[in-house]
């Protein structure tokens, strides 16, 4: 094919490599992709959008110690306030009621206790608030707390938040041992030796 | 069961659980800007984290300092901002063991320990010693975070050899995406 003369004198530039528009160089297009990913997500996904409330990392965490003293054992766990009330329809003013001290008490007896027939039962003490926990007190009985060995369930909370974890501590004399219970080991095996 | 190990327990879950988003994410903003190559670099600045989160936990939890002024959430969420931030600069080849970034990790940490440390001297049992708490709590942690860069580091070997992705595509994406979650979070926690 036979190109005009214009064209033949026309100096096209050769270039060895592609030519990329300003706004396409790589770090400004870096900037532009990571931008408009923060506009996206923040408007369609961010917690404030869908409305939860998950920047606060939430610590579903009680915790229990037992002492064992003579034929006896002395308990006394510690949740946060607000959780409790929420598992069992009481209102912070009404902690100090007998109603939140009877519920407290049925609930404690259905997941603190021992799963074994022949084990000692915990009876329901009392409870205090002591800021934004409860502390509730429980105790024991047993004719013989030496060589004691029963499973014991200690799921509370886990029905209603399955990342609670609750840890206790048992003493007996001078030793303490620790046991963590969580929504997949609610039921764990105490030994006093 | 030992009182370590409860509290080891304690540590793997404080930041393996899904109620852990703001550890989660800070974490795994930190881990996609590496690849297997930089990993001792990486492991050295969770490390950086994990050492500051123990210390104002321990801080914290020995004085019963709480934050309520808001101040402390607000910088959690920040730090996971300015984590995804940073990962804005094409990366170096190799990256060293000593950068700013390194010791905003360690103060990171410190801010993050602030969160919990109050109510840590609680779940020790009264008359234990608090420092073995500490160190399995803190050991617990640095196993998890452990886990969780590996995973990060493993899926992204994986998507690279699968789609062909480019490191720097992978990046960006992650990090827009985390950085508009924690500025979201930034909004809602802003204490004024």
């Amino acid at each position: 094919m036979q190109l005009s003369p214009d064209l033949r004198k026309r100096k096209i530039p050769i270039s060895t490599s592609p030519q990329i528009p300003f706004f396409c160089k790589p770090q400004l297009a870096d900037a532009k992709l990571f931008t408009l990913l923060i506009l996206l997500i923040t408007t369609v996904l961010s917690p404030s959008s869908a409305g939860t409330s998950e920047a606060k990392h939430e610590y579903y965490i009680g915790v229990a110690e037992m002492e064992c003293v003579e034929n006896q054992i002395k308990a006394s766990a510690l949740f946060f306030a607000d959780d409790l009330g929420l598992a069992l329809g009481i209102s912070s003013a009404d902690w100090e009621s007998p109603k939140a001290d009877s519920a407290l008490a049925k609930y404690f007896r259905q997941h603190l206790r021992f799963e074994q027939s022949t084990a000692p039962t915990f009876d329901w003490v009392g409870h205090e608030i002591q800021g934004e926990q409860i502390r509730c007190f429980l105790s024991a009985k047993s004719s013989n707390l030496r060589a004691f060995a029963a499973p014991l369930r200690f799921d509370i909370l886990m029905d209603r938040y399955p990342a609670q974890k609750n840890l206790l501590h048992l003493r007996f004399g001078q030793r303490t041992k620790s046991w963590y219970f969580s929504e997949r080991q609610r039921v764990q095996k105490l030994e006093i030796p | 069961m030992d009182s370590l190990y409860v509290f080891v327990r304690l540590g793997w879950d404080h930041i393996l659980d899904l109620s852990a988003t703001d550890h989660l994410l800070y974490l795994s903003m930190l881990a996609i800007r590496f690849v297997f190559a930089d990993l001792k670099a990486l492991l050295f600045r969770v490390s950086a984290f994990a050492l500051g989160h123990a210390a104002t936990t321990a801080i914290s939890g020995l004085t019963g300092w709480t934050d309520s002024s808001g101040w402390v959430e607000f910088s959690i969420a920040a730090s996971i901002a300015l984590t995804a931030l940073f990962n804005l600069p094409p990366a170096k080849k190799k990256t060293a063991f000593w950068e700013p970034q390194t010791a905003l990790a360690l103060f990171f940490g410190l801010v993050h320990g602030l969160g919990f440390g109050s109510y840590f001297s609680q779940l020790t049992a009264s008359g234990s010693s608090l420092g073995i708490s500490l160190l399995g709590f803190t050991l617990g942690i640095e196993f998890a975070q452990f886990a969780l860069v590996f995973a990060w580091l493993g899926l992204w070997a994986i998507f690279e050899s699968a789609f062909g992705w480019k490191h720097r595509e992978w990046v960006l994406a992650l990090s827009g995406a985390g950085c508009a979650w924690s500025i979201g979070w930034c909004i809602e926690k802003w204490p004024l």
